[in-house]
Formats: structure tokens, sequence, C-alpha cells
């Protein structure tokens, strides 16, 4: 076991842990982010995608140690109350069916809209590929980012 | 009218979550396969309450799997009760037995509740209205009732219906309450956003993994890895020394590891050595394919036949045959599967997903040694279902395990246990033969299936013979009606095991059928519209949407240079889908750039949610077409993970276009009628674009030419 201290929406929380259990267990079930979500372990659906930094992670493929002193921020920390602008495009599409996918599709929005405030279909579909919704979500999805990149122009 | 009464003074309220001194009419839903008393079963049904506070309640037994059911419910409510939406609550009582099976499948939830839901809404709406007639001394005709209130037509005076609550309790439930005219609706048929949404964009939404508790042991499984087998020999002693594992439970046919949290028991689970004993004669996929092509030449059983199709096949201009495999496929939900189970006390506590509160209950009942009724359910919301949820695997384990531990456990499946030990589609076989006249019309049709029976290995019944109805769904009750026809089945025993994925058998033979009309066309010189229209009768509700998905479309011209179209349509879940797909195919690379969807299910109550449907189903419908296949060795399913599972992906998702179509037929389903006719859509356009016949799924690698 092996202690760390993880900055996790905007709280320090020490963890005692298996030092190479994934971040994804650590948060959802040493600290109870149950917005975290497990789909496959391996990096291929992206429903544990959390922000480290600012930056769309995977959480299944990364430890508590990799993540040293950044800042992570799960679908619970991205706001208090929903008024994020992408959450807020994402209310008024009714993007979501299941739900089970949308905490990842949300914060991987977040972290390309950071680094591309004005992506294009085609950048859209380069950056959200690598992420699964099985009840076939992706027509709303597209349409939500561009309403997001729309409302966070000054 | 089905039976509606006033339960407003009934104590077996008790268990429900409807505020005292309510109004609350019950209605009975006549179809449930209940066996309680009269007053279990209107208990059961649909419940509309209105409380003092005039907020009004409906007790809601189906489960929301992501279909916006739970919105969609309650905009009706709010329509014949002339409230507002944001008035109306919707409560999911803890299952017991005397809701009976309460099955949330086969696209039913809209169409098997809105007659009742209606009526007992319009009764309550009544009730009020008479009770503010008496307290004012009005007549009704003089009366209405409006924004949670009733009031005076001309003189205004209006009174909430909280304060008509009480009167209105004691009054007779009218016989024949009069529903809402449609040309009246301000809710009903109108895009309305879902109640659900907001607690799924904020992460507050709970599923089956979520239902953490203090001290909760998670319970990870190793399972025969092929069908019937059991449990021969264990050595848990690496299992064990891993940390966080507490316990090692062996069962008959798989073995439980149980730990402190998830990950330890995934890792004791994987530390396991467990000896199998296997049945003898495990099948692998090539050899499974040579066993349904032998089959293919039995008699089989024939479900409709009309006319002469040997005859006709003797006196036509063209014949054509062709063969058409599909393999198994996966539900491959988002979610493993996942439920908390507590045996205690003789009673069993089950709290997770489900589309089948009644099966579990039975399952877990059966298996360890309860009567039904002591088995409750509490249903989470589901990470998609599509039909695994009417499983009650995971349930069982759990209860086998807290029975033997005597503590609640969490059941916790891999992705790889979800993708290996799952139900899945029939994998299907088909014959065609068909006979042009010279003018190229159909006048023989033929259509033979290969394929098992879910229901005979689901629910195994040794006298039960012959065709399976449901594998013949989409084959024998299709529309076309060419002078010679004829549907066969033939039954084959399955490897592996099956499950109801969406649609069922519909999708397989909607491709099915639709590619090979498409190939007739072709033959013939002709459109494939008016190839079609030919032998669909003038009453044929897939007449109308065929050719407004034509018209709307611009069939049968692409949108721009190099693309090509492909049609396609089917009938089923008592709803007509028509589908035009436009395609390009660049170096065996195919990009679907749009789809035009035109669905006729008679009324849409809430668009936004059939639209989503409609997407959803365009969705994995190219997904189906393109990837996804379950292949086996020795009877062991090699797809584990989303590595070799794939699903469609957002940058393949092409524009969806969605038409509804509007009639006064009977209510038809929406969450399985739109996936059907799209991959059949889109092989034709890429027939059109390529030349190619793609006769077997999954096509990518076909396309491509290393398949």
């Amino acid at each position: 076991m092996a202690t760390y201290d993880l900055k996790v929406n905007g709280r320090v929380h020490t963890v005692d842990v298996q030092p190479d259990k994934p971040l994804l267990w650590v948060l959802r079930e040493e600290i109870g982010l149950h917005g975290v979500k497990y789909g496959c372990g391996i990096a291929e659906c992206g429903a544990c995608t959390v922000l480290i930094g600012g930056i769309a992670e995977r959480s299944c493929n990364l430890t508590s140690a990799d993540v040293g002193n950044a800042e992570i921020t799960t679908i619970e920390g991205l706001s208090v109350d929903g008024e994020h602008p992408v959450q807020q495009a994402w209310i008024e599409g009714d993007v979501p069916q299941c739900g089970f996918c949308q905490p990842g599709f949300i914060l991987q929005t977040v972290s390309l809209l950071e680094s591309n405030p004005e992506p294009t279909d085609a950048d859209i579909d380069r950056e959200m590929s690598d992420m699964i919704c099985r009840c076939g979500t992706y027509q709303r999805i597209r349409g939500a980012i561009h309403v997001a990149a729309e409302r966070r122009k000054p | 009218m089905s039976a509606t009464v006033n339960l407003s003074r009934r104590r077996f309220l008790r268990n429900t979550s409807l505020a005292a001194g309510a109004l609350v009419v019950g209605t009975a839903l006549p179809w449930r396969n209940v066996t309680a008393s009269e007053a279990d079963i209107l208990e059961s049904g649909v419940l509309v309450a209105v409380g003092t506070d005039g907020r009004v309640t409906l007790q809601f037994t189906w489960n929301e799997l992501g279909q916006g059911a739970m919105t969609s419910l309650a905009l009706v409510v709010a329509e014949e009760l002339c409230v507002t939406t944001d008035r109306v609550d919707v409560a999911v009582p803890i299952w017991e037995s005397k809701y009976g099976d309460n099955v949330t499948g086969g696209s039913s939830s809209m169409r098997m509740s809105w007659q009742p839901l209606r009526e007992a809404a319009a009764a309550a709406r009544e009730m009020l209205v008479g009770a503010y007639c008496s307290r004012m001394s009005y007549v009704p005709s003089d009366c209405k009732a409006e924004n949670g209130a009733v009031m005076h037509k001309k003189l205004g005076k209006s009174i909430p219906y909280g304060e008509l609550v009480a009167q209105a309790s004691d009054l007779p439930v009218p016989e024949s309450p009069v529903l809402k005219d449609r040309a009246d609706y301000t809710l009903v048929g109108h895009e309305t956003p879902r109640r659900d949404t907001r607690d799924k964009v904020l992460g507050r939404a709970v599923f089956g993994f979520d239902l953490a508790r203090p001290g909760l042991l998670r319970a990870a499984f190793a399972r025969c890895p092929s069908l019937d087998g059991k449990v021969g020999s264990v050595d848990d002693a690496a299992a064990l020394a891993i940390p966080g594992v507490t316990r090692v439970v062996t069962l008959e046919t798989s073995v439980a590891v149980l730990a402190n949290d998830t990950w330890s028991a995934f890792r004791g689970r994987d530390a396991l050595r467990v000896e199998w004993e296997e049945s003898g004669d495990r099948t692998d996929s090539a050899a499974y394919w040579s066993l349904m092509a032998g089959k293919a030449d039995d008699k089989g059983f024939v479900t409709r036949n009309e006319g002469d199709v040997d005859t006709g096949l003797a006196s036509a201009s063209k014949v054509l045959e062709a063969e058409y495999r599909l393999p198994f496929i996966a539900h491959a939900v988002m979610e493993p599967s996942s439920c908390t189970v507590h045996v205690h006390d003789g009673t069993c506590d089950v709290e997770g997903p489900t589309q089948a509160p009644g099966w579990v209950a039975r399952a877990v009942a059966e298996a360890i040694g309860l009567d039904t009724a002591d088995v409750h359910m509490k249903s989470t919301y589901a990470g998609s279902a599509f039909g695994r949820r009417l499983l009650p695997d995971y349930a069982i384990e759990g209860a086998l395990v807290s029975k033997e531990i005597g503590a609640p456990v969490q059941v916790v499946w891999s992705r790889e246990d979800e993708m290996r030990h799952e139900f899945y589609r029939p994998a299907s076989l088909h014959r065609l033969q068909a006979g042009l006249d010279a003018d190229g019309r159909l006048t023989t049709w033929s259509h033979k299936t290969v394929t098992p029976s879910i229901t005979a290995q689901r629910f195994p019944d040794p006298n039960r013979t012959g065709a399976d109805r449901g594998a013949m769904s989409g084959i024998d009750d299709v529309d076309y009606r060419p002078a010679h026809f004829r549907a066969t089945h033939v039954p084959v025993d399955a490897p592996i095991n099956l499950g109801w994925l969406r649609s069922v058998y519909d999708a397989q033979n909607a491709l099915v059928n639709e590619c090979f009309m498409d190939e007739l066309a072709a033959a013939a010189g002709r459109d494939p519209v008016e190839f079609r229209l030919d032998v669909l009768p003038d009453d044929s509700r897939l007449r109308r949407v065929l050719t407004e998905a034509a018209a709307r479309s611009g069939w049968p011209h692409p949108s721009q240079p190099g693309r090509s179209l492909g049609i396609a349509c089917h009938a089923c879940f008592g709803s007509y889908g028509a589908q035009m797909a436009e395609v390009s195919v660049t170096k065996g690379r195919l990009r679907v750039h749009r789809i035009v969807s035109v669905l006729d299910c008679a009324l849409a109550v809430n668009p936004n949610a059939v639209r989503a449907q409609m997407e959803g189903g365009v969705a994995m419908g190219l997904s189906v077409l393109l990837r996804e296949r379950i292949t086996f060795d020795r009877g062991r399913v090699l797809e584990g993970n989303f590595d070799d599972y794939d699903p469609l992906r957002l940058s393949e998702m092409p524009e969806v276009e969605c038409h509804l179509l509007e009639t006064d037929a009977d209510m038809g389903g929406v969450g399985e009628p739109v996936f059907p006719p799209t991959a059949p859509a889109v092989l034709n356009a890429v027939f059109a674009a390529t030349g190619q016949r793609i006769r077997e799924l999954p096509i990518e690698e076909r396309l491509r030419g290393d398949g």
C-alpha cells in the first residue's frame, strides 16, 4: 500500500491504496466519485474519462502516482450545478439516452474546446472517436459540441 | 375501457410513495401476467394520484432504460389531466410479486400504457370537475379543467386541484371518461425534454455499479467458458493472496472471489486456477457454419405458404437464388452487468438494472429456494439494455453467494466477462429463391431461415416442436404479396447462450428480405422502389413510408456526385419504417453520409424521444453491419473487449434526418423498428456504389477485400 495526496475537484484527498490500482477505481471506490464510469478497463471506450490538468485522460490506465500534483476534474467537479457551457449544451440538446457514457463525452469535449475552441466536424471526428456510446447519441453529441463552442465565445 | 377504480381510501397504498389524502385512480393492465388478487392487480397497474398540494404522481411500472419512457408517460398524464409537465412526478415502486413480470421490452412501454394511462388521468380529471361542480352548484358541461385547476367556462371562478382532492375522492369513478381529442393536445406530440437528462449530464444518475454501501463486498466470478460446464477443481491460493480479497466461494458452475473493492475482486478472480468439466461436443464458428449450411437442405417447417412456389419458379422468366449469413452478435451494453443482492431473514433484496424484475425474482427464488413473493427488486438506471437486461443471470449469482456468506454482495462483471458470458443474438443462414415474370415483376418468393430458437434455449419444453414464431417475424408476416410465397424455418441447436437483442430476429430478416429485393430489382432492371410497390397492397402502410422516404431523400438522385443511394423498408413492433442511405466507397472504405429515415408509429407522443430512438437505431444498424461479430472456438467466445469487438464510433455516424408520419392507427413501438431497415439500405447503396453484393456480415473487412 502507498499513500497519495490527490487533488480532485478542488480538494485534496489522501488515499492509501495499492500502487498499481487504476485511478478509475481510486476515484470511484476510495473517493466515491461515481460519475467516473467503468466500461472496458483498457482505454477503448472513454467512459472513465477525467480531466488531468485540464486535459482529458482515461483513468482506467493511469495510477495515482501517474497523476502527481496535477488537478483532477471529474464530472462532479465540472460545475456546481450543471452551469458549465458544455453541460448546458448537452442539456439543451437532450443528448443522453442511457447516459452511462455521457460524463466521459462531456469531459472529452471540455478538453477539446480548451485546445480547439472552434472545432470543425473533421476535428470532432478525430478527437471524439476513441470513445463509445452504444445508444448511438453521436449526432446529438456533435451538435452539442458546436453549440458549446458557440457559447464559449467571448 | 379497462377497469378503473378509485383507490383513494385503500390502505394497501402504503407501499407507494403517493401522498396521504390524495385522489388516486388506478387502471388495471389486463395483459400483465399477474395472478394476485383484484386489489393487487389494480395496484399493480397504472396509478395516477393528485395530491392535496395539487401535484400529480404517476406510479410508473416500466423501467427507464434510456428510451425516455419515463418522460413520455408523464407527458400523457399531464395532457389528460390538464397540468404542466413539471407538476407531474414519476414514482417507481420496489418490485413485488403482485406486479407480475413487468417486462420492459418489445417497444411496448408507451403503446401498452397509452390507453389505460389516459383513461386513469381522464377519470381523475372528471372527478375533480365533479367536486368543483358540487361545491359551486354548476353543471359539468359549463366547466373545464385547465392548468391544474377547475373553472367555470364563462364565470371564470377557478379552484386549484389540491383544494378539490378530498371531495373528489368520495366520488365514484366515471365509467367512460371522455378522452381529449388529439386536435386539442398541447403536450402530446410536441418536442419535450427528458426528465432524466439533467442527472445524467451532472453525473448523478445511479447505475448498477454505483450502489456503494459501507462494507459491501464485491464478487467477481470465474465462469465456465463454454455452455453447460461445471466446476471441476479449484486452486484459490493465489487469489486469496491478493490484498483485499476476503473469500472464495465455489458454486456449481462458477467460482466467486469476494473482495473489499472491485479491482481486487477482478485481480483475485484472474488469479484463480479452475479446472472445468466441459461437455464433449463443443464446436467452433467454421464448423457451425458448415452445420447450418447442411441444415439449409432440410425441408424445415413452412409457416406461410401461398400459391405454389415450385410452379412459380418453373414458370418464371428469370429465377434468382442467394444465400445470406449473419453471425452471432453481442449486446455489448455500455455498463457491464452488476447488481447488489442481500439474502436475509427468508427474503432476498435485489437492486440493479433490469428489464424484467419479475423474471429476476422468479429465477432468484428458484435458485435459492424462496417463494417469488419473498424477492424484492429495486431498479436502477441501466447503462444500456437492448435486451441484455431481460436475463437474470447476474442476480442469481449474487443470490447464491449472498446466501452462502450471509451478507450483501455486489456482483461485478468485467468487460471481458460481459463479452464472453452474455446472451447472443442468434446467427442465421438464409436461402432465398425468387422468380420474375417477363415484365420484371416479382411473382414468386421463398425465404428459408436456418437459425436457433431463443425461446427453445431459454424456456426448454420437450413438447414444443415446429417453427419458432419469433424467428419468422419479418419473414412470414411481411406485407409483400407476390402470387407465390413460402416462408420456412429450419431450427438448429445453438452452441452458445442466446438472448433477445433489439428487434430480435426482425433485424436479420429485414436485411435479407430487403437486400434480396434489391438484387431482384437490379436483375429486372427496375427501380427498387417501383419494384417493391408492385407487390405491396394498396392499404399497406409500408407503401407510404417507402414512397415518403424516396420523396424526401431526392431518390433516385444522390445529393452530390460520387455518392450512391440505397433504400429499404420494414414493419415490426407495430410500426413501419423506411430508410434511404447515401454512401460513398473509396478504396474499400465506406462512408455513410446521410440517412433519411421515415417512421410511421401512428402517433409520436414525444417526438424528441422518438427521434433519439431513430438516431440510435441507425447507429446500431450501421455498427452491426460494419464490424460486429462473435466467434467461438471449442464452444468458447473469442472476443473479449472493445479492441476486438468494436462498435460504431462518432466519426462513422451519418447525418440522420428523421421524418415522422402520423396516422389514426393503433400506436406502434419506436425502440426497435428503425434498427432493421438501416443495414439493408446501406448495403444496397454499397452495391449501387461498387457493384459488389456482400451477403455475409460484418462487411468492413469484406469491403476492404481482406475478409
